[in-house]
Order: structure tokens, then sequence, then C-alpha cells
């Protein structure tokens, strides 16, 4: 992809498509990464059924669900203040999933910016482990159980 | 990040990071005030533990004054618990966090992973002099507020000074509401953090208030650190 980084792509049971780049807050809703963030908390989640990550390398990761309201999507990242070093913002990592059942566990797709790489994990939307997230926000997400 | 380089009473915030050119600096000399960083004097490796008493945000590689130095007007103040308005992570409201935001540090922008006391004696890595138990430290410690500011800003410090040997494996969060970590905690990479306890409000600006404190020891190994404090956070 010429913008050189990943994007997400939701499908939905009656046929429809929405990507990423049709939720940049920005006018040129293109994959060109000129723009801000997407809206994934707005995206409607009822009746998605499936979730790509397009990673820049030309491979993709997809999750899938019988119904809505089972899929996350989020990027992680870092904002450092130097102390004498370099300071900046970076991407670490761009993350699909869905959950899986009631205990929260999840099983996901992440495009690790720093190495290049998509990668396939399982974890855990009340703690998850990748990256040390955390707890993820059901309410940002829109995700039901 | 926003550091205070007025007042308690009449803070001024000033950008810190992660702008080009804006750091915070520490020193054992209270009087670094506008100081190339070509410049900027060497610490002597000291006998026995001690806090790093100074603190300074930098806007520009020889722009720059005290925490809470009244906008340079008076020499640096030593740190204290006390100066509850001390720095603040601040965000803008174009964006909507995904999970509750992390306060570490790394050695640097690469954010590799850091290993306890490997080298011994590394300032994020701990030594001796960092540790009370089993596990060494940081010799950067850090505290956290345990709400956004927006909804009641700090008007007390801490209850506990920062000492050398305080941190804890793994996360802590503060209680949410007003209220403080009871204790600084190390700041070790993934190793050692502050997590939020709570999700900023989507595409709403705000800030979160923050202390911090450098310690140094006999057991440190002479360096120049140029480590960064990380703001480690996720976003839809």
């Amino acid at each position: 992809m010429v913008s050189g980084r990943s994007w997400w792509q939701c499908r939905y049971s009656d046929g429809r498509v929405l990507s990423e780049w049709d939720t940049m807050t920005t006018k040129i809703l293109l994959p060109i990464n000129s723009g801000s963030t997407s809206r994934w908390e707005t995206v409607p989640k009822d009746h998605m059924v499936g979730l790509r990550l397009l990673c820049p390398n030309g491979r993709a990761g997809e999750v899938a669900a019988p119904e809505g309201h089972k899929f996350l999507q989020l990027k992680v990242g870092w904002m450092d203040v130097g102390l004498g070093g370099q300071g900046g913002r970076a991407c670490a990592a761009h993350i699909i999933g869905v959950v899986r059942d009631i205990s929260g566990h999840c099983y996901c797709w992440a495009w690790d910016t720093g190495k290049g790489k998509l990668i396939e994990f399982y974890d855990n939307i009340y703690n998850m482990q990748y990256q040390h997230i955390g707890r993820l926000s059901l309410e940002v997400q829109g995700i039901k159980i | 990040m926003e550091a205070n380089h007025g007042t308690l009473g009449a803070p001024i915030w000033v950008v810190v990071g992660p702008t080009a050119a804006h750091e915070v600096r520490w020193s054992d000399d209270a009087t670094q005030k506008n100081i190339a960083s070509a410049a900027w004097p060497p610490e002597i490796r000291p006998a026995a533990t001690a806090i790093v008493s100074y603190t300074y945000a930098y806007w520009g590689d020889a722009t720059g004054d005290g925490f809470l130095s009244n906008s340079g007007a008076i020499n640096c103040p030593a740190f204290s618990k006390d100066n509850y308005f001390w720095a603040r992570f601040n965000w803008d409201n174009t964006g909507t966090f995904a999970s509750a935001p992390i306060f570490t540090a790394y050695l640097s922008s690469a954010h590799a992973a850091i290993t306890r006391q490997n080298p011994d004696g590394g300032l994020l890595q701990g030594s001796a002099d960092t540790k009370p138990g089993a596990s060494a430290f940081s010799y950067l410690k850090g505290n956290a507020w345990g709400r956004v500011d927006s909804l009641g800003a700090p008007g007390a410090g801490p209850a506990n000074a920062p000492v050398v040997t305080d941190g804890t494996v793994g996360s802590v969060s503060p209680a949410a509401g007003a209220n403080w970590l009871v204790n600084f905690q190390s700041l070790m990479g993934d190793l050692d953090y502050i997590t939020a306890p709570f999700t900023p409000a989507a595409t709403a600006a705000n800030t979160w208030s923050l202390e911090y404190a450098l310690f140094t020891g006999p057991n440190m190994l002479p360096a120049l650190y140029l480590v960064v404090m990380t703001l480690k956070y996720t976003w839809t």
C-alpha cells in the first residue's frame, strides 16, 4: 500500500464493506496516510461479521463472527518526552480481534510496525498482555458480551 | 507533556515534549537556567544515595528554567512532593483512547525491553542502591493522579515523598478519583509502570497530573543518560 501503514476493513452480513479510510476525519478519503484519526467508535457494529487488517507488505489478517459487537480494533503507541534524549511519537502496532467467549478471550492479528510483520495471537480483552495494554474500553470498542 | 515553570499558585505550563528540542533535565545545581545542552554540568557520583534535587524544563537547546521557578525569576527550587502542579500529560480532542494510558520510561525512543539490573547501575535498570528486596528498581520514580484534571486537579501532593527504593514490580494505579499513588513507582519500561485508573473520554481534550523524581547513588553507572519518559497509549 502506498501509505506505508496498515488499515482496517470490515464487512457486514448484507455484503457491505467499510474501510478505515472512509472514516477518516480529513476530507480526502483515500488510503494515502494524509490524515487524522479514524472513528472506530462510531462505526456501526450491528451485523458486522468480519474484520480485516490490510498490511503494507501485502498480507492481511482476518477475524470473523456470526454476529456484530464482537470485534475490536485499536492502535498502540508511545509519546516520548526526552530526558536529554529524543522525544517523539510512534505507533507500535495496529491490532484487530474478535471476542470468542464471555470470559473475554479473543483472537487477534497485529501489524507490528517495528518488525514490519503481521502476527497472530490469543489474548483477553479484560487484561490484554500484548504490549501490556491492559483492559480495553468495551464502550469504545462497541463490544457486547 | 507540560511542566510548570511558574508557581504553585499561578502555574505556567510549558511543553517539554515530544516537540523537538524540548526536554526535561536534572542537575544538582540550582542555577542551570538557559544553559546549552553541550555545557550541561556533570554531577559527581555521590557516596550515598540522594535525590537529584533540581529539575529543569527546556524548550530550546539553551532556553529553559527550573520547574516551579516563577519563570526563571528564582533559582530552581529543590524537588518537593508538595509541588502538586509539577507536570501533566495533555492531549487534544481529535482522538479516542481505547484503554487506560500508561506512564513509564524507556532507555530510548526504540522502546527496547529492559532487563532489571543489567547493566547493574543503569539509570532505569537499577542497582543495589534501588533494591529493597528481591528486585532492583529504577532510579527514576513517578506518581500520577487518579483522574483527569477536568474532573478536579490535585490540591495537595502525594502522601509520601519518593525514596530511592520505591517501586512495585509490574503495574500500579492510583485509586480512581482524587488520589495520588501513596508511594512513588519505579519507571522501568514494561517491567514497572503506572496505569491510569481510567480510560479518558472520547474526543475530549484533557490533562493528567504527574510528579517525578530522579535519584542517584554510589552504585549508579557513570554515563550520559539520554532516556525518555513515555505515555504509552492506545487509540482507535
